[in-house]
């Protein structure tokens, strides 16, 4: 799930970097252009490195947090009574 | 007692006295307290008082923090609570300092304080935040109140055996449950 969110965001980011450099290289600002350039190699660095960091977080997880991702309530837990009594106490 | 048949479910928290919100570190003249969900038809509130009575110095001197007490919900406990302070007192032959004081707002305490042996297990812990949604959700469970109390060195393998099967547990968590009750 991470892998895949924070896949879409880097897409998203490199197609927003490639779109202003072709805008800024066509009007001819050659100075913002290198400087879009070298942001989008950065930007790349980094959002490659989260990605690996995130798989590698997504991994670690225990497996039964994945395997009963939606199990919902436990079958004893349904066998509790609507009706009940309450008791309160205090023993340090 | 989260490990009793017919015991619903546990929960922490402060009672008994007058400041309105308390906390852990603010609590006034509140006594910390445990509030019991039960069904009488499974277990009653004077096996409840016995269990009380069992499971700490009632004799102990302490301070309102941490003092005995038994917070009674209807004449009928307020009668039982007297009847078995005024039984403990005979068969200890001292004065018990159980105080038989009526229920007031019952104030839950802080979510760290809440199945504590249970949230000192990770494995576990990964179980139950797959069974529901949210904390709170966490700490009402029957489930959790059962797991809790044994990971708190309560009840029997035996009594766990019985049960296990039903608490919805992956063969990963029912194994390190089983591993950790004697």
């Amino acid at each position: 799930m991470i892998y895949r969110q924070s896949a879409d965001s880097i897409r998203a980011g490199m197609l927003s970097l490639v779109l202003s450099s072709r805008v800024m290289r066509t009007d001819g600002h050659k100075e913002l252009f290198a400087l879009s350039m070298f942001a989008m190699v950065v930007f790349l660095g980094v959002s490659g490195g989260l990605l690996v960091g995130c798989g590698d977080a997504a991994d670690s997880e225990p497996s039964v947090g994945r395997t009963l991702a939606s199990a919902g309530p436990p079958p004893f837990d349904l066998l509790a009574p609507d009706t009940y009594e309450t008791a309160t106490f205090g023993f340090g | 007692m989260g490990v009793l048949d017919g015991v619903i479910r546990t929960r922490v928290g402060y009672t008994g006295g007058s400041k309105a919100d308390p906390t852990y570190y603010f609590l006034g003249d509140h006594t910390e307290a445990v509030q019991v969900d039960f069904d009488p038809t499974v277990i009653s509130y004077a096996d409840l008082l016995r269990v009380f009575f069992e499971g700490h110095d009632p004799t102990a001197v302490a301070g309102r923090q941490y003092m005995s007490a038994i917070f009674f919900h209807d004449a009928e406990q307020e009668a039982q609570a007297q009847q078995a302070v005024a039984l403990q007192e005979k068969r200890l032959g001292v004065t018990v300092q159980t105080r038989v004081k009526p229920v007031s707002t019952f104030y839950l305490a802080e979510d760290y304080h809440q199945k504590y042996y249970l949230q000192g297990n990770n494995t576990l812990m990964w179980e139950f935040w797959a069974f529901y949604p949210g904390w709170w959700d966490i700490v009402d469970s029957t489930v959790a109140t059962r797991v809790n109390g044994y990971l708190g060195g309560y009840g029997t393998k035996e009594q766990l055996l019985r049960e296990i099967d039903s608490y919805g547990l992956s063969e990963e968590g029912r194994d390190r449950l089983l591993s950790l009750v004697g």
